[in-house]
Protein backbone atom coordinates (compact mmCIF):
# COMPACT_ATOMS: atom_id res chain seq x y z
CA UNK A 1 0.00 0.00 0.00
CA UNK A 2 1.35 3.52 -0.76
CA UNK A 3 -0.97 6.55 0.06
CA UNK A 4 -0.25 9.76 -1.30
CA UNK A 5 1.34 12.69 0.91
CA UNK A 6 -1.95 14.12 0.94
CA UNK A 7 -3.81 11.27 1.82
CA UNK A 8 -1.52 11.11 4.93
CA UNK A 9 -1.55 14.27 5.60
CA UNK A 10 -5.16 14.59 6.03
CA UNK A 11 -4.76 11.10 8.40
CA UNK A 12 -2.59 12.83 10.79
CA UNK A 13 -3.81 16.09 10.74
CA UNK A 14 -7.23 14.40 11.28
CA UNK A 15 -6.18 12.04 14.27
CA UNK A 16 -3.90 14.91 15.89
CA UNK A 17 -7.08 17.41 15.67
CA UNK A 18 -8.70 14.64 17.95
CA UNK A 19 -6.01 13.56 20.18
CA UNK A 20 -6.32 17.34 21.64
CA UNK A 21 -9.81 17.16 22.43
CA UNK A 22 -9.60 14.20 24.46
CA UNK A 23 -8.22 13.91 28.22
CA UNK A 24 -7.39 10.54 28.96
CA UNK A 25 -7.91 10.50 32.65
CA UNK A 26 -11.81 11.02 32.31
CA UNK A 27 -11.96 7.45 30.58
CA UNK A 28 -14.18 4.64 32.40
CA UNK A 29 -13.44 1.84 32.78
CA UNK A 30 -9.79 2.37 32.04
CA UNK A 31 -7.22 4.15 29.94
CA UNK A 32 -7.07 1.99 26.44
CA UNK A 33 -3.64 2.06 26.64
CA UNK A 34 -3.55 -0.36 29.75
CA UNK A 35 -5.43 -3.31 28.21
CA UNK A 36 -5.88 -3.10 24.07
CA UNK A 37 -1.86 -4.25 24.01
CA UNK A 38 -2.74 -7.52 25.58
CA UNK A 39 -4.99 -8.67 22.93
CA UNK A 40 -4.62 -6.42 19.57
CA UNK A 41 -2.82 -8.93 17.60
CA UNK A 42 -5.05 -11.96 17.88
CA UNK A 43 -8.38 -9.61 17.41
CA UNK A 44 -6.74 -8.21 14.49
CA UNK A 45 -5.51 -11.67 13.47
CA UNK A 46 -9.27 -12.79 13.50
CA UNK A 47 -10.97 -9.98 11.93
CA UNK A 48 -8.08 -10.09 9.04
CA UNK A 49 -9.15 -13.86 8.48
CA UNK A 50 -12.80 -12.84 8.28
CA UNK A 51 -12.43 -10.50 5.61
CA UNK A 52 -10.56 -12.99 3.35
CA UNK A 53 -12.97 -15.46 4.29
CA UNK A 54 -15.70 -12.84 2.90
CA UNK A 55 -13.73 -11.99 -0.19
CA UNK A 56 -13.19 -16.01 -1.52
CA UNK A 57 -16.37 -16.20 -0.76
CA UNK A 58 -16.93 -13.27 -3.50
CA UNK A 59 -18.27 -10.25 -1.35
CA UNK A 60 -17.30 -6.78 -2.46
CA UNK A 61 -15.34 -4.22 -0.30
CA UNK A 62 -18.81 -1.74 -0.04
CA UNK A 63 -20.49 -5.33 1.20
CA UNK A 64 -18.04 -6.39 3.93
CA UNK A 65 -17.99 -2.22 4.65
CA UNK A 66 -21.93 -2.64 5.46
CA UNK A 67 -20.92 -4.93 8.31
CA UNK A 68 -18.97 -2.61 10.32
CA UNK A 69 -20.56 -1.05 13.19
CA UNK A 70 -20.04 2.48 11.14
CA UNK A 71 -17.30 4.77 10.00
CA UNK A 72 -16.23 5.48 13.38
CA UNK A 73 -15.20 2.20 14.04
CA UNK A 74 -13.39 1.76 11.32
CA UNK A 75 -11.42 4.89 11.96
CA UNK A 76 -10.85 3.56 15.11
CA UNK A 77 -9.68 0.36 13.95
CA UNK A 78 -7.31 2.17 11.63
CA UNK A 79 -6.25 4.17 14.70
CA UNK A 80 -5.58 1.07 16.67
CA UNK A 81 -3.16 -0.40 14.24
CA UNK A 82 -1.59 2.83 13.79
CA UNK A 83 -0.74 3.68 17.65
CA UNK A 84 -0.55 0.00 19.10
CA UNK A 85 1.68 -1.42 16.25
CA UNK A 86 5.01 -2.22 18.28
CA UNK A 87 2.22 -5.14 19.70
CA UNK A 88 1.63 -6.38 16.07
CA UNK A 89 4.01 -9.26 15.64
CA UNK A 90 1.87 -10.11 11.91
CA UNK A 91 3.75 -10.32 8.76
CA UNK A 92 3.96 -6.69 7.53
CA UNK A 93 1.80 -7.46 4.36
CA UNK A 94 -0.88 -8.80 6.32
CA UNK A 95 -1.34 -5.32 8.58
CA UNK A 96 -0.61 -3.47 5.07
CA UNK A 97 -3.94 -5.58 3.88
CA UNK A 98 -6.19 -5.14 6.58
CA UNK A 99 -5.18 -0.72 6.77
CA UNK A 100 -5.66 -0.77 3.28
CA UNK A 101 -9.18 -2.18 3.00
CA UNK A 102 -10.20 -0.17 6.04
CA UNK A 103 -8.98 2.94 4.38
CA UNK A 104 -10.97 1.82 1.05
CA UNK A 105 -14.25 0.52 3.24
CA UNK A 106 -13.77 3.93 4.45
CA UNK A 107 -13.87 5.55 1.28
CA UNK A 108 -17.15 4.16 0.06
CA UNK A 109 -19.14 5.44 2.97
CA UNK A 110 -17.56 9.20 1.58
CA UNK A 111 -14.82 9.34 -0.63
CA UNK A 112 -13.90 13.13 -0.68
CA UNK A 113 -13.37 13.54 3.22
CA UNK A 114 -12.39 9.59 5.16
CA UNK A 115 -10.85 10.60 7.72
CA UNK A 116 -13.22 13.68 8.90
CA UNK A 117 -10.24 16.09 7.62
CA UNK A 118 -12.96 18.62 6.43
CA UNK A 119 -15.31 17.74 9.52
CA UNK A 120 -18.19 15.51 7.24
CA UNK A 121 -18.64 12.28 8.97
CA UNK A 122 -21.03 10.27 6.37
CA UNK A 123 -22.59 6.97 6.91
CA UNK A 124 -25.93 7.24 4.73
CA UNK A 125 -25.98 7.09 0.48
CA UNK A 126 -27.76 9.54 -1.70
CA UNK A 127 -30.95 7.21 -1.80
CA UNK A 128 -30.58 6.66 1.82
CA UNK A 129 -31.10 10.34 2.29
CA UNK A 130 -33.50 10.77 -0.79
CA UNK A 131 -36.41 8.89 1.65
CA UNK A 132 -35.52 10.87 4.39
CA UNK A 133 -37.24 14.18 2.29
CA UNK A 134 -40.67 13.20 2.82
CA UNK A 135 -41.59 16.76 4.55
CA UNK A 136 -44.58 14.65 6.35
CA UNK A 137 -42.08 12.78 8.77
CA UNK A 138 -40.61 16.38 10.17
CA UNK A 139 -41.89 18.06 13.18
CA UNK A 140 -41.27 21.82 13.39
CA UNK A 141 -39.39 22.61 16.38
CA UNK A 142 -40.78 24.45 19.22
CA UNK A 143 -38.10 26.01 22.09
CA UNK A 144 -39.66 23.58 24.99
CA UNK A 145 -39.58 20.62 22.28
CA UNK A 146 -35.89 21.58 21.77
CA UNK A 147 -34.92 21.61 25.12
CA UNK A 148 -36.40 17.98 25.53
CA UNK A 149 -35.10 16.51 22.27
CA UNK A 150 -31.96 17.67 24.28
CA UNK A 151 -32.26 16.17 27.27
CA UNK A 152 -33.37 12.93 25.34
CA UNK A 153 -30.10 12.43 23.49
CA UNK A 154 -28.41 13.09 26.21
CA UNK A 155 -29.66 10.41 28.31
CA UNK A 156 -29.14 8.00 25.51
CA UNK A 157 -25.50 8.99 24.81
CA UNK A 158 -25.31 8.41 28.74
CA UNK A 159 -26.66 4.39 28.41
CA UNK A 160 -24.42 4.23 25.37
CA UNK A 161 -21.44 5.29 27.79
CA UNK A 162 -22.71 2.43 30.34
CA UNK A 163 -23.02 -0.20 27.64
CA UNK A 164 -19.89 -0.02 25.40
CA UNK A 165 -17.31 2.12 27.81
CA UNK A 166 -16.09 5.41 26.76
CA UNK A 167 -13.92 4.18 24.43
CA UNK A 168 -16.16 1.54 22.53
CA UNK A 169 -19.47 3.94 21.92
CA UNK A 170 -19.35 3.65 18.43
CA UNK A 171 -19.71 -0.12 18.57
CA UNK A 172 -23.84 0.72 19.08
CA UNK A 173 -24.10 4.39 17.83
CA UNK A 174 -22.56 6.74 15.20
CA UNK A 175 -23.51 10.31 14.84
CA UNK A 176 -23.30 11.58 11.30
CA UNK A 177 -23.99 14.34 8.99
CA UNK A 178 -23.65 17.31 8.14
CA UNK A 179 -26.01 16.06 5.24
CA UNK A 180 -28.07 18.76 2.97
CA UNK A 181 -31.50 17.29 1.77
CA UNK A 182 -33.18 18.78 -1.49
CA UNK A 183 -36.40 20.08 0.27
CA UNK A 184 -34.57 22.02 2.92
CA UNK A 185 -32.00 23.95 1.23
CA UNK A 186 -30.67 26.22 4.10
CA UNK A 187 -30.81 23.93 6.83
CA UNK A 188 -28.01 21.09 7.62
CA UNK A 189 -29.11 17.54 8.89
CA UNK A 190 -27.54 15.76 11.54
CA UNK A 191 -28.27 12.18 12.41
CA UNK A 192 -27.44 10.75 15.72
CA UNK A 193 -28.08 6.70 15.21
CA UNK A 194 -28.68 4.68 18.21
CA UNK A 195 -28.37 1.95 16.48
CA UNK A 196 -27.88 -0.93 19.21
CA UNK A 197 -29.49 -0.01 22.58
CA UNK A 198 -30.24 -3.61 23.62
CA UNK A 199 -27.23 -5.88 23.14
CA UNK A 200 -28.16 -8.93 24.72
CA UNK A 201 -24.52 -10.58 23.29
CA UNK A 202 -22.88 -7.73 25.70
CA UNK A 203 -25.60 -8.07 28.52
CA UNK A 204 -27.65 -11.14 28.97
CA UNK A 205 -30.64 -9.06 30.24
CA UNK A 206 -34.43 -9.49 29.99
CA UNK A 207 -34.70 -5.94 31.42
CA UNK A 208 -32.54 -3.78 28.60
CA UNK A 209 -34.18 -1.24 26.61
CA UNK A 210 -37.62 -1.98 24.79
CA UNK A 211 -36.02 0.20 22.45
CA UNK A 212 -33.41 -1.42 20.00
CA UNK A 213 -32.71 0.99 17.60
CA UNK A 214 -33.65 4.93 17.67
CA UNK A 215 -32.57 7.26 14.79
CA UNK A 216 -32.56 11.00 15.63
CA UNK A 217 -33.14 13.17 13.01
CA UNK A 218 -32.32 17.08 12.86
CA UNK A 219 -32.09 19.64 11.19
CA UNK A 220 -30.12 23.03 12.33
CA UNK A 221 -29.97 26.14 10.62
CA UNK A 222 -26.48 26.43 8.77
CA UNK A 223 -24.26 26.41 11.95
CA UNK A 224 -20.70 25.60 11.62
CA UNK A 225 -20.39 22.14 13.09
CA UNK A 226 -17.63 19.65 12.41
CA UNK A 227 -17.13 15.94 13.14
CA UNK A 228 -13.66 14.50 14.08
CA UNK A 229 -11.41 11.07 13.53
CA UNK A 230 -13.62 9.57 16.46
CA UNK A 231 -16.69 10.93 14.92
CA UNK A 232 -17.63 13.33 17.83
CA UNK A 233 -18.87 16.83 16.67
CA UNK A 234 -18.06 19.93 17.98
CA UNK A 235 -19.79 23.70 17.13
CA UNK A 236 -20.09 26.77 19.54
CA UNK A 237 -23.93 27.09 18.30
CA UNK A 238 -26.78 26.51 20.53
CA UNK A 239 -28.18 22.90 19.33
CA UNK A 240 -31.43 24.07 20.89
CA UNK A 241 -31.84 27.51 19.34
CA UNK A 242 -31.15 26.36 16.31
CA UNK A 243 -33.18 23.15 15.79
CA UNK A 244 -35.31 24.11 13.34
CA UNK A 245 -36.96 20.26 12.36
CA UNK A 246 -36.66 17.06 13.94
CA UNK A 247 -38.28 13.37 13.24
CA UNK A 248 -37.39 10.19 15.70
CA UNK A 249 -37.32 6.35 14.40
CA UNK A 250 -37.81 4.12 16.43
CA UNK A 251 -36.92 0.58 15.22
CA UNK A 252 -37.01 1.97 11.89
CA UNK A 253 -40.27 3.07 12.26
CA UNK A 254 -41.61 7.24 12.33
CA UNK A 255 -42.51 7.28 15.73
CA UNK A 256 -42.55 9.79 19.06
CA UNK A 257 -44.36 12.85 19.77
CA UNK A 258 -43.49 15.56 22.17
CA UNK A 259 -45.54 14.49 24.73
CA UNK A 260 -43.56 10.92 25.03
CA UNK A 261 -40.36 12.35 26.01
CA UNK A 262 -40.40 12.93 29.39
CA UNK A 263 -41.55 9.05 29.99
CA UNK A 264 -38.53 8.32 27.67
CA UNK A 265 -36.13 10.34 29.43
CA UNK A 266 -37.33 9.18 33.16
CA UNK A 267 -36.66 5.68 31.34
CA UNK A 268 -33.74 5.96 29.92
CA UNK A 269 -32.03 7.76 33.08
CA UNK A 270 -33.13 4.76 34.88
CA UNK A 271 -31.71 1.62 33.00
CA UNK A 272 -28.77 4.21 32.25
CA UNK A 273 -28.13 4.22 36.33
CA UNK A 274 -29.22 0.51 36.47
CA UNK A 275 -26.76 -0.10 33.85
CA UNK A 276 -23.90 1.84 35.30
CA UNK A 277 -24.69 0.15 38.76
CA UNK A 278 -23.90 -3.22 36.99
CA UNK A 279 -20.53 -2.08 35.50
CA UNK A 280 -19.54 -0.49 38.80
CA UNK A 281 -20.16 -4.21 40.75
CA UNK A 282 -17.74 -5.88 38.36
CA UNK A 283 -14.49 -7.18 39.80
CA UNK A 284 -11.35 -6.63 37.77
CA UNK A 285 -11.18 -9.38 35.94
CA UNK A 286 -14.80 -9.21 34.86
CA UNK A 287 -13.94 -5.13 33.92
CA UNK A 288 -11.43 -6.36 31.90
CA UNK A 289 -13.40 -8.88 30.10
CA UNK A 290 -16.16 -6.42 29.69
CA UNK A 291 -14.58 -3.93 27.96
CA UNK A 292 -12.59 -6.28 25.50
CA UNK A 293 -16.15 -7.62 24.97
CA UNK A 294 -17.81 -4.65 24.16
CA UNK A 295 -14.54 -3.63 21.29
CA UNK A 296 -15.07 -6.84 20.13
CA UNK A 297 -18.77 -6.59 19.79
CA UNK A 298 -18.48 -3.75 16.72
CA UNK A 299 -17.51 -6.68 14.21
CA UNK A 300 -20.98 -8.80 15.49
CA UNK A 301 -22.17 -8.29 11.86
CA UNK A 302 -18.87 -9.89 10.35
CA UNK A 303 -18.90 -12.44 12.70
CA UNK A 304 -22.04 -13.77 12.21
CA UNK A 305 -21.83 -13.45 8.02
CA UNK A 306 -18.92 -16.29 8.36
CA UNK A 307 -20.78 -17.76 11.24
CA UNK A 308 -18.58 -17.53 13.69
CA UNK A 309 -19.02 -16.72 17.58
CA UNK A 310 -19.47 -13.41 18.79
CA UNK A 311 -17.43 -13.73 22.01
CA UNK A 312 -13.76 -12.88 21.43
CA UNK A 313 -11.47 -16.05 20.48
CA UNK A 314 -9.65 -18.13 23.34
CA UNK A 315 -6.65 -16.27 22.80
CA UNK A 316 -7.98 -13.51 23.13
CA UNK A 317 -9.10 -14.06 27.03
CA UNK A 318 -6.28 -15.79 27.52
CA UNK A 319 -4.14 -12.62 26.65
CA UNK A 320 -6.18 -10.76 29.13
CA UNK A 321 -6.34 -13.26 31.93
CA UNK A 322 -4.88 -12.21 35.68
CA UNK A 323 -2.60 -9.72 33.34
CA UNK A 324 -2.31 -6.01 35.72
CA UNK A 325 -2.92 -3.21 33.62
CA UNK A 326 0.01 -1.66 31.70
CA UNK A 327 1.32 2.04 32.62
CA UNK A 328 0.82 4.29 29.96
CA UNK A 329 3.31 3.67 27.39
CA UNK A 330 6.10 6.74 27.18
CA UNK A 331 5.62 7.48 23.60
CA UNK A 332 5.07 10.99 22.19
CA UNK A 333 1.64 10.00 21.01
CA UNK A 334 1.56 12.75 17.92
CA UNK A 335 5.15 11.77 17.33
CA UNK A 336 4.21 8.32 17.17
CA UNK A 337 1.47 8.37 14.74
CA UNK A 338 3.42 10.79 12.19
CA UNK A 339 5.85 8.08 12.19
CA UNK A 340 3.39 4.91 12.17
CA UNK A 341 1.12 6.94 8.90
CA UNK A 342 4.96 7.83 7.49
CA UNK A 343 5.37 3.80 7.15
CA UNK A 344 2.20 3.10 5.28
CA UNK B 1 -25.25 41.43 41.88
CA UNK B 2 -21.70 43.13 42.97
CA UNK B 3 -19.31 43.68 40.34
CA UNK B 4 -17.63 40.16 39.13
CA UNK B 5 -14.29 38.86 39.68
CA UNK B 6 -12.28 36.63 37.73
CA UNK B 7 -11.56 33.20 39.83
CA UNK B 8 -10.84 30.06 37.36
CA UNK B 9 -10.30 29.53 33.81
CA UNK B 10 -10.53 26.23 32.25
CA UNK B 11 -11.41 24.78 28.75
CA UNK B 12 -14.50 25.61 27.12
CA UNK B 13 -16.81 22.99 25.69
CA UNK B 14 -20.06 24.30 25.26
CA UNK B 15 -20.81 27.79 24.31
CA UNK B 16 -22.71 30.17 26.22
CA UNK B 17 -23.02 32.65 29.14
CA UNK B 18 -25.15 31.46 32.38
CA UNK B 19 -25.18 32.92 35.91
CA UNK B 20 -26.30 30.68 39.13
CA UNK B 21 -25.47 29.16 42.07
CA UNK B 22 -22.81 26.55 42.81
CA UNK B 23 -23.84 23.09 44.03
CA UNK B 24 -21.07 20.26 44.69
CA UNK B 25 -21.67 16.93 42.92
CA UNK B 26 -19.61 13.68 43.85
CA UNK B 27 -21.65 11.25 42.91
CA UNK B 28 -25.28 10.22 42.12
CA UNK B 29 -26.16 10.38 45.64
CA UNK B 30 -26.64 13.81 44.89
CA UNK B 31 -29.72 13.68 42.39
CA UNK B 32 -32.11 14.10 44.64
CA UNK B 33 -30.39 17.41 46.34
CA UNK B 34 -29.62 19.15 43.21
CA UNK B 35 -32.02 22.05 42.54
CA UNK B 36 -33.13 22.43 39.16
CA UNK B 37 -31.15 25.65 37.62
CA UNK B 38 -28.08 25.29 39.31
CA UNK B 39 -24.86 24.93 38.46
CA UNK B 40 -23.08 21.70 38.57
CA UNK B 41 -19.49 21.47 39.80
CA UNK B 42 -17.89 17.94 39.87
CA UNK B 43 -14.73 16.45 39.51
CA UNK B 44 -16.17 14.68 36.51
CA UNK B 45 -19.82 13.64 35.04
CA UNK B 46 -20.25 9.54 34.54
CA UNK B 47 -23.54 8.06 33.13
CA UNK B 48 -25.38 7.76 36.34
CA UNK B 49 -25.01 11.50 36.67
CA UNK B 50 -27.47 12.06 34.07
CA UNK B 51 -30.16 13.10 35.12
CA UNK B 52 -28.17 15.84 37.41
CA UNK B 53 -26.57 17.30 34.12
CA UNK B 54 -30.48 17.48 32.88
CA UNK B 55 -31.55 19.73 35.70
CA UNK B 56 -27.98 21.87 35.58
CA UNK B 57 -27.69 25.41 34.20
CA UNK B 58 -24.23 24.87 33.42
CA UNK B 59 -21.49 22.47 34.38
CA UNK B 60 -17.89 22.76 35.65
CA UNK B 61 -15.15 20.08 35.78
CA UNK B 62 -11.84 19.40 37.11
CA UNK B 63 -10.69 16.93 34.80
CA UNK B 64 -12.20 16.56 30.90
CA UNK B 65 -11.40 17.33 27.48
CA UNK B 66 -14.18 19.02 24.77
CA UNK B 67 -15.11 15.39 23.87
CA UNK B 68 -15.28 13.94 27.36
CA UNK B 69 -18.81 13.04 28.93
CA UNK B 70 -20.17 16.55 30.05
CA UNK B 71 -18.50 18.48 26.96
CA UNK B 72 -20.72 16.28 24.65
CA UNK B 73 -23.48 16.06 27.08
CA UNK B 74 -23.41 19.68 27.09
CA UNK B 75 -23.58 20.39 24.00
CA UNK B 76 -26.95 18.35 23.51
CA UNK B 77 -28.51 20.45 26.09
CA UNK B 78 -27.88 23.59 25.11
CA UNK B 79 -25.62 24.95 28.17
CA UNK B 80 -22.61 25.97 28.90
CA UNK B 81 -19.50 23.68 29.87
CA UNK B 82 -16.16 24.66 31.24
CA UNK B 83 -14.20 21.47 31.87
CA UNK B 84 -10.35 21.11 32.36
CA UNK B 85 -10.30 23.68 35.60
CA UNK B 86 -8.13 21.70 37.24
CA UNK B 87 -9.45 22.64 41.57
CA UNK B 88 -13.15 24.04 40.65
CA UNK B 89 -14.19 21.56 43.02
CA UNK B 90 -11.65 23.35 45.56
CA UNK B 91 -12.10 26.49 44.65
CA UNK B 92 -15.44 26.81 43.96
CA UNK B 93 -17.79 26.73 47.66
CA UNK B 94 -21.11 25.73 47.61
CA UNK B 95 -23.76 28.23 47.81
CA UNK B 96 -21.62 30.53 45.97
CA UNK B 97 -23.09 32.44 42.42
CA UNK B 98 -21.32 31.81 39.72
CA UNK B 99 -21.03 33.08 35.76
CA UNK B 100 -20.08 30.36 33.56
CA UNK B 101 -18.68 31.81 29.91
CA UNK B 102 -18.39 28.28 27.94
CA UNK B 103 -16.60 29.74 24.96
CA UNK B 104 -13.66 31.07 26.68
CA UNK B 105 -13.72 29.19 29.85
CA UNK B 106 -13.45 32.06 32.56
CA UNK B 107 -15.68 31.43 35.56
CA UNK B 108 -16.46 35.01 37.63
CA UNK B 109 -17.31 35.10 41.26
CA UNK B 110 -20.55 37.68 41.22
CA UNK B 111 -22.05 37.00 44.53
CA UNK B 112 -21.32 35.30 48.02
CA UNK B 113 -23.70 32.82 49.48
CA UNK B 114 -26.61 34.21 50.86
Amino acid sequence: MSLSPKIKRELFSSIDRTISTIDINTWEPFDPDSLIPYYLEPLVEKTIQTIKTLQEKGYSIRKIAQYFAGPTSIREEIGNCLYYDYTLSLPKKDITFYIDFLIKALSLFNSSDPFCFRGKNFFLETHQLRSLEKIRIWQKAEPETAKMLGKLIGTLLALSYSLYTDVWVASGSEFHGPYNLRKFDKEILIIRDFFDLAPTELWPSEELSRYKSIRILTLYNPIDLRFDFYGNFETKANLITNLKYWAILVNDKVFLTPQSFPKLIDYFAYLTSKQYCLVKNLNFEETKRKFMEAHYYRFRKLLEKVGASLQPTKEMYQAIKNKKLLSRTELNIREHYQLAIERL
Amino acid sequence: MSKKKLILVGRGASAGITRGKVQIVTSTKDTTRFEQGNIMVTRITDPSMIMIMTKASAIVTDIGGTTSHPSIISRELGIPCVVATEKATQILEEGVYIEVNGETGEIFLVKEKD
